[in-house]
């Protein structure tokens, strides 16, 4: 008999040992599998909440980021707008929107109309 | 330190099948998610921790393929596939990316040193000691060897189920088996007479 064969029998043996002595599972684990088996369950009988409804309708974290920063920069720029776009609007419009007067909402004409009745 | 699993009760409802448990799952009954609970998770575990030979990190491989598990229950199909089946691939792939990541490497010259044979060894210990020995000789395998090995002949499982499970051929099961059982048996070459073998 060669050794290889020789062998074999003695592996045979060794799975069996191995399939006849298993890894203990700890109780902590069957607790934390359980408990994550039930906090998924009540989720899904509860249903997913309000806000994450809206959430993945305007398309997950990533779109509200987005709409987030977009939203700062035109707050930004309306309270403190770079001259460029004065330029450009004077050039696209031919009005000066900005104004040089820096009368933004043409408070001026409306003081002066009520002035003058 | 945890307590064994036989200090929870027995609640594994083995007259239902893991379709059926997991579908009441889905829908909420609590039985159904303990009954899974103790009928999967020693098995999910056993299989890591024979993969990765790491008590630790096979509890995060077995709480995070049941995880999976959970949150796919609602879309499951039964029989399209088993419900095992589908653990056993989940499981080995994230045992694969943790071994990748910690580059495993186990020394042949570390198999365990099985109990003085000069002493008297009980059969319990001699058992034992031939787990702890195949245990260490299969992390010496490449991974897709023991994974063959383990489902083959330590979960007991089908070519065409492993097959299906390592997403490869019968006749690449078939060699990776071979393979891996010559590998081991080299491994444990030497050791017949610590194991206990001579003796009988």
């Amino acid at each position: 008999m060669s050794d290889a064969n020789r062998d074999q029998p003695d592996l045979e043996r060794c799975f069996e040992a191995a399939r006849a002595n298993p890894p203990d599972t700890s109780a902590g684990l069957m607790a934390r599998v359980l408990a994550d088996a039930e906090a998924l369950q009540r989720v899904d009988l509860t249903g997913t909440p309000r806000w994450r409804t809206w959430l993945a309708a305007l398309g997950g974290w990533p779109a509200v980021a987005g709409l987030g920063l977009a939203a700062c920069a035109g707050l930004w720029i309306g309270i403190a707008p770079p001259l460029a776009i004065g330029d450009a609007v004077l050039v696209l419009t031919g009005s000066d929107f900005l104004g040089t007067s820096g009368d933004l909402f043409g408070t001026g004409s409306f003081d002066l109309a009520v002035l003058e009745g | 330190m945890d307590k064994p699993q036989s200090a929870m009760p027995y609640e594994a409802m083995t007259d239902t099948t893991d379709d059926d448990l997991l579908a009441r799952y889905a829908s909420g009954d609590a039985a159904a998610a303990r009954a899974l609970t103790l009928r999967l998770t020693p098995r999910v575990f056993g299989h890591a921790m024979r993969l990765l030979g790491d008590r630790a990190e096979a509890e995060d491989v077995a709480q995070e393929a049941l995880m999976r598990l959970w949150k796919i229950a609602p879309d499951w199909r039964a029989g399209e596939a088993q419900v095992t089946t589908w653990l056993y691939r989940v499981t080995a792939n994230l045992c694969t990316d943790r071994l990748r990541r910690k580059g495993r490497h186990v020394d042949i010259e570390s198999i365990a040193e099985p109990p003085d044979p000069g002493l008297s060894v009980t059969g319990a210990m001699q058992e034992r000691a031939r787990a702890d020995a195949l245990q260490t000789a299969l992390g010496t395998l490449p991974d897709r060897q023991r994974q063959a090995v383990v489902l083959r002949h330590i979960d007991g499982l089908g070519n065409e189920e492993i097959a299906e499970i390592m997403d490869i051929g019968l006749r690449a099961v078939e060699s990776l088996t071979a393979r891996g059982k010559r590998a081991l048996a080299e491994a444990l070459a030497g050791r017949r007479g610590d194991l206990g073998y001579t003796d009988e």
